[in-house]
């Protein structure tokens, strides 16, 4: 910051511009997380996406992930409310890996990128989307996230 | 413009959660937003310090140094890269 002051602030600009651009989406992230702790029982929770959920629980958290729009880093609370309701940790986990399908994108990457590429890149993303989502359910087995 | 309309949707989607909620249960509605505030104040926190993070970083390395860094890479090491 002493050497170089106006790269800081405009980095300072850069965090607020975010900020602001993407408030909405972060209110509502948190309004919904408090909502999700009141609201639903664990044991609903843990009936839809827990780790009793199996492979259909799992195919939930990949068509979400999918649809979903926006950074996912900002819905990470949400992840971590929803497992400590009783979410299984491999949901989470393959919803975040689908997320890197961004659907409203396609039919621009399909003009520019060509049919084969975004077909097989997608269809890539989401198998190893389900996969990891075993793979760190296997790691994480029989514990909590700190 | 896409994370506005995002939050658009986002923000409809919770007042209508709420809406229900409003119904059903006042005690736990308010529960929820005094939950809620907190989570905003919690994250926001967070959230903010990574994107000054973020901002600072690309004012350190510029698009051009990058581009020719990764130039200098080619195969397998540069899909590592």
């Amino acid at each position: 910051m002493i050497l170089n002051p106006q790269k800081v602030i405009s980095g300072l600009n850069y965090a607020i511009n975010m900020y602001v651009g993407l408030f909405l989406v972060i209110l509502s992230v948190a309004f919904i997380s408090g909502f999700i702790s009141e609201a639903l029982p664990p044991n609903t929770v843990a009936r839809i996406i827990g780790k009793e959920s199996g492979s259909r629980g799992v195919l939930i958290g990949a068509i979400f992930g999918t649809f979903m729009v926006g950074p996912s880093y900002i819905f990470f609370p949400l992840f971590k409310n929803l497992i400590d309701k009783g979410a299984g940790i491999n949901v989470i986990a393959t919803t975040i890996g689908a997320w890197a399908i961004k659907v409203q994108w396609i039919p621009f990457a399909l003009s520019i990128l060509g049919t084969k590429f975004v077909i097989i890149f997608n269809s890539l993303i989401f198998i190893y989307a389900i996969l990891s989502g075993y793979v760190v359910d296997w790691f994480t087995k029989d514990k909590k996230l700190e | 413009m896409q994370n506005f309309i995002t939050g658009i949707i986002m923000l409809t989607l919770t007042i209508s959660l709420y809406s229900t909620f409003l119904r059903k249960d006042k005690p736990k509605l308010k529960k929820a937003i005094n939950k809620g505030f907190r989570n905003l104040i919690q994250n926001s926190i967070r959230i903010f310090a990574v994107f000054v993070i973020i901002g600072i970083l690309q004012n350190f390395l510029s698009k051009e140094s990058v581009g020719n860094f990764l130039l200098k890479f080619s195969g397998i090491k540069g899909v590592v890269t």
